[in-house]
């Protein structure tokens, strides 16, 4: 016996048929599931040249073959379409519980294809699946949506149901917008949540209650009990967070360290992803002022995004399903500035980032209630922030004129206007409108595209190529370009690949500037930290499992004893190598040529900063790197194209054989 | 045969949810307020009547944290007695059985504590200070703090 369910739901809305589909056990064999089963399924049934937005478009939710099993940090979801804004492979990544409810339908993963005419969701309860009309949740935002949904289905299952939807952005087809749910958690990124909205589907909504399997629960339990009373004795004295700036400040002049992954973990536990605020902000890893400051132009705003101030007003934490870290919150703000509604998810760091000191806003309040205008949207923080960023400069440059913009003043760290730009982009009213499809579209209709930070056509997350080369050979060779949770050296340093995989180099002390050397060993390190990346996502794993590093959190063993297999390091790796291809294969499919992909000129220092622990830095051997990376999986150094070699040594010629 | 119920250590809970998603009935949730170290975070705890007294919580806890016992009006709290009590009422584990709706007070009755000394000890109940008279709940943990009891 192993993890997996065994099936998968295929709903086509079109046609309103919801039928269930067997997969053959070498897909799960190859693949896991997760991302590596939407890959595979997406890669057979998308056609070349599909419209993102049309009904040949699939919209997959699939959850990791080690949810469910009792495996901790496993609870996470992934989204997978051809994404809207790339209009290449997308994915989103998202936690709360509706990993685990996928299966406890019975299913792997659900894939939705065709329009609906109408609104509708789609109900599964683990007897049987069908669409209903939800004209009357149309229009409501994610969080009033889930709460009604729940009202209406109360005493109707047995089973609390698990709702996934999408707010206003995704409705209105804004190219930025992702898919919620437990009142605020988003898989935000590759416009996932306008595919959702353009199917007319307003939501997915799981009540199943089956039992999910696993070949040795005692041996997983027997693993997860040891992480989790090692992290019962993980604590920090309260108030260290002020002086994580500080700390900051040396990290960005000091040479690159290995890190003991228990370190990453007491950090989350503690605050949450905004402990990362203060560091990037004066370390060089945050980007400032639309990707152009240093952090002299927000000196001091390290105290002002201290994570001791949120977590101040934590009402409670906030885990998701089969988490023992909590790095969520529940926030009380009411009262707050700004503050339009009572309570709000703690924001992460991205969310902090975007809106902080990419705009040089020194309100922390604004944020707060930023946060939760855009989660309830259903609108990614890090696109939107990017893209307001991109406004900000070209109104401060006189590309955008006043008329354009309605009369707001989009000055840097003009709180207000911001707040009501973000509103307007929520709403598609005038202006807003113009900038609720991203930064490219945006910068195509007015110009300044030099100030317009897209990778690929999609916004990059909040760390900066130039203060790590590795994250920026992820942003651009990556099949979903400009995700930043693939890779990246402070990731490598604390993971010890080397120890569960043999050709992984290991991680050692090294000044920065030899990130930007394009040697095989850089090449192996990208390789090795994407292949581990998409064999956690294959699990269903979190990315801050992969940070506490593989002696914390056992993938390897969780997998062998979750499916009752006994393979080594190597062959997992095999595994996120092999998924990492099939996406690739996927964009070369739908036409997209990944050569063509480039960093902004900006992130490549062009020109470089001229102050800052970034100062003079330039990206001269980025290309070369990623060629080497390409190099390093058995892609085409030139094109980025899966060489036939390679397709044929993963076996996926033989997979995509077996399709339905 | 009576209905067995879900019994929460919660010292060793990480809050990680995994026995409220196993719950067939969504009885358990993640709804119980309180500290673990010092952190607020939320603990699982039945809502309502309706448990069936399956047993998968206690099958899904990956750190043991879940006994099921049978109900019998009965609630076992942990109390960590103040120095110089009688023990003799307390488990291995420092674990007792209380009647339900017992308070703070009939803690120290049962581990023979003096009124006199009883006013001058400091009372946790999970963590949090409480008054003498707060209502205990299954699965409580009730420390003592005697001032001059000495480390």
């Amino acid at each position: 016996m192993t993890s997996f369910m065994g099936k998968v739901l295929c709903a086509d809305l079109s046609t309103g048929a919801c039928e269930a589909k067997q997969i053959p056990p070498e897909v799960y064999e190859a693949l896991l599931a997760g991302k590596g089963l939407a890959a595979w399924y997406l890669y057979n049934n998308i056609p070349a040249g599909a419209d993102p937005l049309g009904p040949e478009n699939i919209l997959a939710f699939a959850a990791g073959a080690l949810c469910g099993t009792g495996a901790f940090l496993s609870g996470r979801w992934t989204v997978a379409c051809k994404s809207p804004l790339t209009g290449g492979w997308g994915d989103a990544n998202c936690g709360g519980l509706f990993a685990p409810a996928i299966k406890q339908c019975g299913y792997d993963a659900i894939f939705v294809s065709g329009v609906s005419e109408k609104p509708v969701y789609l109900f599964c309860d683990g007897k049987s699946a069908e669409l209903r009309d939800a004209s009357e949740y149309w229009g409501h935002d994610a969080v009033e949506t889930e709460k009604t949904l729940h009202e209406a289905l109360d005493g109707v299952c047995r089973k609390k149901p698990c709702v996934a939807c999408i707010g206003p952005a995704g409705e209105k087809l804004s190219l930025i917008a992702g898919i919620c749910n437990e009142g605020g958690r988003i898989a935000a990124r590759s416009g996932v949540g306008a595919v959702m909205g353009s199917k007319r589907l307003k939501a997915v909504v799981l009540a199943g209650s089956r039992p999910m399997p696993c070949a040795d629960p005692d041996r997983v339990r027997a693993l997860s009990k040891e992480l989790g009373q090692k992290l019962l004795k993980l604590t920090i004295p309260s108030g260290l967070g002020v002086f994580i700036g500080a700390g900051g400040r040396m990290m960005g002049r000091l040479p690159s360290i290995p890190l003991d992954g228990s370190l990453t973990s007491i950090m989350f536990r503690e605050w949450g992803t905004p402990a990362n605020t203060p560091l990037a902000i004066t370390s060089g890893d945050g980007p400032i002022k639309n990707w152009g400051g240093t952090p002299q132009d927000a000196r001091l705003m390290d105290l002002a995004y201290s994570p001791e101030q949120i977590n101040r007003i934590e009402t409670a934490k906030y885990h998701c399903y089969s988490c023992p870290l909590g790095c969520g919150g529940r926030l009380n703000i009411r009262g707050r500035k700004y503050a339009g509604y009572d309570e709000t998810h703690k924001p992460e760091y991205e969310t902090i980032e975007a809106f902080g000191p990419l705009l040089l806003n020194w309100s922390m309040d604004s944020i707060f209630q930023l946060n939760e205008m855009l989660n309830r949207a259903g609108m990614d923080t890090i696109s939107a922030g990017n893209t307001v960023a991109w406004a900000i400069e070209c109104y401060e440059n006189g590309v955008l004129t006043v008329r354009q913009t309605e009369g707001l003043a989009l000055n840097w760290g003009n709180t207000e206007a911001i707040l009501e730009l973000v509103r307007k982009m929520i709403a598609r009213e005038g202006f807003g409108d113009a900038l609720a499809d991203g930064v490219k579209r945006a910068s195509e209709r007015f110009g300044g595209k030099e100030y317009a930070m897209h990778v690929g056509g999609q916004e990059p997350g909040m760390h900066d190529a130039r203060n790590d080369p590795q994250l920026g050979v992820h942003f651009a060779a990556e099949p979903a370009p400009g995700k930043h949770t693939v890779g990246m050296s402070i990731q490598y340093g604390a993971m010890s690949l080397c120890d569960v995989c043999s050709w992984a180099p290991p991680a050692r002390l090294h000044l920065k500037a030899e990130d930007l050397e394009d040697t095989e060993e850089m090449a192996l390190i990208s390789k090795a930290n994407a292949c581990y990346s998409m064999l956690t996502d294959g699990a269903g794993g979190c990315y801050y499992g992969e940070m506490m590093g593989v002696h914390m959190w056992k993938l390897v063993d969780y997998l062998n004893a979750a499916e009752g297999w006994e393979h080594d390091g190597d062959h997992y790796m095999e595994i996120g190598e092999r998924i990492q291809t099939l996406r690739q294969l996927f964009n070369v499919k739908q036409g997209v040529d990944p050569a063509s992909v480039r960093l902004p000129k900006r992130m490549l220092g062009e020109p470089p900063l001229n102050a800052g622990p970034l100062k003079g830095v330039t990206l001269g051997s980025h290309r070369a790197q990623v060629s080497a990376h390409w190099r390093a999986f058995g892609w085409d150094e030139k094109t980025g194209v899966p060489l036939p070699e390679t397709v044929a040594r993963l076996g996926i010629d033989k997979l995509t054989e077996a399709a339905p | 045969m009576t209905k067995k119920q879900p019994v929460f250590d919660y010292l060793n809970c990480v809050s990680c949810g995994i026995c409220a998603q196993a719950c067939p009935v969504s009885v358990l949730a993640m709804k119980r307020e309180g500290k673990s170290g010092k952190y607020r975070n939320v603990f699982p705890e039945p809502e309502g009547a309706g448990c069936l007294g399956c047993g998968q919580c206690a099958k899904a806890c990956p750190m043991d944290a879940i006994v099921m016992e049978e109900a019998s009006g009965q609630m076992r709290v942990k109390i960590l007695p103040p120095h110089g009590s009688d023990r003799s009422a307390l488990d291995e584990r420092s674990w007792a059985e209380l009647p339900e709706g017992s308070t703070v007070r009939d803690v120290l009755k049962l581990v023979r504590c003096s009124p006199v000394k009883a006013k001058l000890l400091l009372v946790s109940v999970n963590g949090e200070r409480s008054p003498l008279d707060r209502e205990l709940h299954d699965g409580d943990v009730v420390g003592f703090f005697f001032p001059v009891s000495g480390g």
